[in-house]
């Protein structure tokens, strides 16, 4: 009887441990590691997490300095430079945010449906409520962890910067951390749904599939809609063409109603400056509505959903001798790159795991894009004054652009070498060099990134009517950023392989993920210091506003040649360094 | 034609395997045994390019493994003991990727004929992840000998094969050396070395306890052929390695 209590008492002690249970791995894992790479990592962490710190400050000054005549209530800051980052802020959260949403239903399908410990773990005497609570927690960290680690230092400059109240610095991590919760639990009652209606043996490509639409469409009709014009015609707002007045009132005002995004950001930037918005008791409620949702549906379902994820289509036996395709025979011409290239494409396509991928980098650029398009303000104020404003927000979204390109390398070039997982060693083993695989890697990635890029910097350009030079620089960043972040996301991502993992959405928030993350930043933000003189001489200088004539000067050559060497050695260093240590990978 | 030379591999402060030396010449079958943790999977890992070894030389074919990779691993089939292989992809393309890899030209026919042998034929266009453990088997059997290698590393061959299935691999074993090419094997079935292999090192504790033909193991251990098809080799292997615990033991008393 006394063992029997035992036995239950341990039970008892383990269920209320799964997460402890997660903790011990990863204190093994750690503590068993390379302590000297621990470190470098951290190094690594402290020192992007300095950059960004310094860089919000930095940015916070220059633009808050800007129209110094009219300052706002608290002096700190002129009404224009409040205006402008107040903007930046919202359009982050919101881009970082659709960013989220997107990946959040098919990680959460990876971590509810089909990671390796589900079978051990919904085969003991647990609550499944519990097991899926554990499995939330996995699923905000792989889809959420690094956009939510990447805020904590602007957020902390922006209070810093203001001077806040104690009480900021917690509640605007909250506000951020619940922004990105709310697309997590969305996306994980959205997996539920799809997971038990389904039909059997596709379950997991169906729900995925219809996952990503749905989650794509939803982002994307919210943004095409344009919820502010809408508001804008409600309240009757003339723009008057003289007023700055109106360009402020229009472009600083609440930009996004209907967008959880926009009441984070809203609270964020008035707590700085010491005042309390109601937009993070918004958030919590719909947060806590959202969590009881999926645990009330994950009681219902969820069970029944990985039971019927396990059950497998009927095999047709096709026993004809099919013959290599045509795009197979063309590719196989380019030799072993090109054998790989045809297996990853084909693996792509297949996985709806990875094929989702493709979808949410085009549902990333619709957003983008729309956003840009419905930045109040643009067609307000005088000419001058409205192309001014459209030129500066054109160079900010030069910044943005790298930011974009880079969230989609996590998720596509970064995990290419480590999504051949324990199959590696059949690549490992055959006449192949470490230097083949990786260059097959990386020409396998780049097509789709350097379109999305090359879209992103031209569409951008386009809709905000820029300077030629500003446009040129626009494509240039564009086509620099897919290289450079193709190559240094392949590069790391073969120097720092993960071969194991529960879902495939792990390797995108490893060690290895992060510091991808934080080099593709800091490149990015030398591309846009660079991309900042030729944006200057654009606006300031007459002789070259309308041409591309500053290209032919020494500076403008300069910049395009200092440019092309970056984008050179930002491309090739990262892949040598990767398929260095590819090689003695063990 | 495999060298192994003074092989050592340690993780850390721990030797997984010690002064390991054996070569094995072509037209032969060379049988790796030993208990669990003995480092045969680690000695066989550093000759296909998956572990560098801490110290001492591997060569495959004439070609060091970790100096000339690409040439040493052209010249090699590998069969590992698990069979991971891409799930998404159907047999026939996986096959169709290793023949490109390996640059063969015309492959179909010889793709055609080893699925035909293991009687996959009608699974060919079915995808990967659909195939039983002992499917998968056949399948990297099949991926390892497209390319007719001069060398055949095999880790534990027979797991997860149905009867049959096993029959053809030992058959295939066998009549590979016997065209001129080096296989060596790692097996816990000691009947299937004894039946295929020519020559056999018993290893335990990452040293090699002994190394012969199974005549020359049986001269060392005293030990007659019994007439039961595995049994000889049986015996031998637990004197070889219940000697080695005794000597341990009286090491530790010693000490």
């Amino acid at each position: 009887m006394s063992l029997v209590s035992s036995s239950q008492a341990s039970t008892v002690r383990y269920s209320s441990s799964l997460l402890g249970v997660k903790w011990l791995s990863l204190k093994n894992a750690v503590l068993r590691g390379n302590r000297w790479s621990y470190l470098a990592v951290l190094m690594f962490v402290l020192l992007v997490a300095w950059g960004e710190f310094a860089g919000t400050t930095r940015a916070l000054e220059y633009v808050c300095d800007a129209g110094r005549g009219f300052l706002d209530f608290n002096r700190k800051c002129s009404i224009i430079g409040t205006s402008i980052a107040s903007r930046v802020l919202e359009n982050g959260l919101l881009v970082l945010g659709a960013g989220v949403t997107f990946s959040a239903i098919t990680t959460a399908i990876t971590t509810l449906y089909t990671s390796d410990d589900l079978n051990f773990l919904l085969a003991q005497p647990l609550p499944s409520a519990r097991v899926f609570a554990v499995k939330l927690f996995d699923t905000y960290l792989s889809a959420a962890g690094i956009p939510s680690l990447l805020l904590v230092a602007p957020l902390m400059a922006l209070g810093v910067f203001f001077q806040a109240a104690w009480w900021y610095f917690p509640l605007a991590l909250l506000a951020a951390f619940i922004t990105f919760a709310l697309p997590v639990g969305l996306g994980a009652t959205i997996a539920i749904g799809l997971m038990r209606l389904s039909p059997a043996g596709r379950v997991k490509e169906v729900a995925t599939g219809l996952g990503v639409v749905m989650s794509a469409g939803l982002v994307y009709v919210i943004r095409a809609a344009r919820p502010e014009d809408l508001l804008k015609q409600l309240n009757n707002i003339a723009a008057d063409d003289n007023a700055i007045d109106k360009i402020v009132e229009q472009f600083g005002g609440a930009g996004n109603p209907f967008l959880p995004s926009s009441w984070a950001s809203t609270f964020i930037w008035s707590s700085a400056r010491g005042d309390f918005n109601n937009g993070i008791i918004f958030l919590t409620v719909l947060a806590i509505l959202l969590m009881l949702i999926a645990h009330w549906l994950a009681t219902k379902a969820y069970l029944e959903g990985w039971v019927r994820g396990l059950e497998s289509s009927r095999v047709k036996l096709d026993p004809t001798k099919r013959q290599a395709s045509i795009f197979e025979n063309l590719l196989g011409r380019f030799g072993a790159a090109g054998h790989l290239i045809t297996k990853d494409v084909r693996l792509l396509f297949r996985d709806a795991t990875q094929w989702s991928q493709l979808l949410i980098l085009v549902a990333l650029g619709g957003v983008y894009v729309v956003s840009v398009r419905a930045v109040p303000g643009l067609d307000a104020g005088n000419a001058e004054q409205a192309k001014l404003y459209k030129n500066a927000l054109g160079f900010l979204t030069i910044a943005f652009q790298g930011f974009v390109i880079a969230g989609v390398g996590v998720r596509m070039a970064f995990p290419s070498i480590s999504l051949e997982g324990s199959g590696y060693w059949l690549l490992r083993t055959s006449p192949l060099s470490a230097r083949q695989i990786v260059m097959a890697k990386f020409w396998g990635a780049l097509p789709p990134t350097l379109l999305l890029a090359l879209c992103l910097g031209w569409f951008a350009a386009r809709s905000l009517d820029l300077t030629p030079i500003i446009t040129a620089m626009s494509v240039l960043v564009g086509f620099s950023s897919a290289f450079v972040m193709t190559g240094l996301g392949v590069g790391i991502g073969a120097a720092v392989p993960r071969f194991k993992f529960d879902n495939p959405a792990e390797v995108a928030v490893s060690a290895g993920g992060l510091i991808y993350m934080g080099s593709a930043i800091i490149f990015g933000g030398i591309l846009t210091v660079i991309a900042a003189r030729p944006a200057y001489v654009s606006i300031s200088d007459v002789r070259y506003s309308q041409g591309l004539e500053y290209f032919g000067s020494r500076e403008g050559l300069l910049i395009l040649g200092l440019m092309f060497i970056l984008s050179v050695l930002g491309t090739i260093l990262p892949m040598w360094f990767g398929w260095t240590r590819l090689d003695k990978h063990e | 034609m495999i060298e192994v030379q003074n092989f050592e591999k340690r993780f850390g402060r721990v030797a997984a395997v010690q002064n390991v030396s054996f070569s094995v010449p072509p037209g032969q079958v060379f049988g790796l045994l030993g208990p669990n943790g003995a480092g045969k999977t680690t000695t066989i890992r550093a000759m296909v390019g998956l572990t560098r070894p801490s110290s001492g030389l591997v060569r495959v074919a004439g070609f060091d493994v970790w100096k000339e990779p690409v040439k040493a691993k052209a010249a090699f089939g590998y069969i590992p003991d698990r069979p991971y292989l891409y799930g998404k992809l159907t047999a026939r393309e996986l096959l169709r990727f290793i023949a490109g890899l390996h640059k063969l030209k015309n492959a179909e026919p010889e793709i055609n004929r080893w699925l035909e042998f293991f009687s996959l034929e009608n699974f060919a266009n079915e995808l990967i992840e659909t195939f039983s453990h002992g499917m998968k088997q056949k399948l990297t059997i099949i991926a390892a000998m497209l390319p007719e290698p001069p060398v055949l590393i095999v880790d534990e061959p027979m797991v997860g094969l149905d009867p049959k299935a096993a029959k053809q691999a030992r058959e295939i074993l066998a009549g590979y050396a016997a065209k001129g090419n080096t296989v060596l094997l790692t097996t816990h079935s000691l009947p299937v070395a004894e039946a295929v292999a020519h020559r056999i090192a018993v290893l335990d504790r990452g040293r090699v306890l002994a190394e012969g033909t199974l005549e020359e193991l049986q001269n060392r251990t005293n030990e007659e052929r019994s007439g039961v098809e595995g049994n000889t080799l049986e015996r031998i292997f637990f004197k070889l390695v219940e000697e080695e615990a005794l000597e341990r033991e009286r090491e530790k008393v010693i000490a």
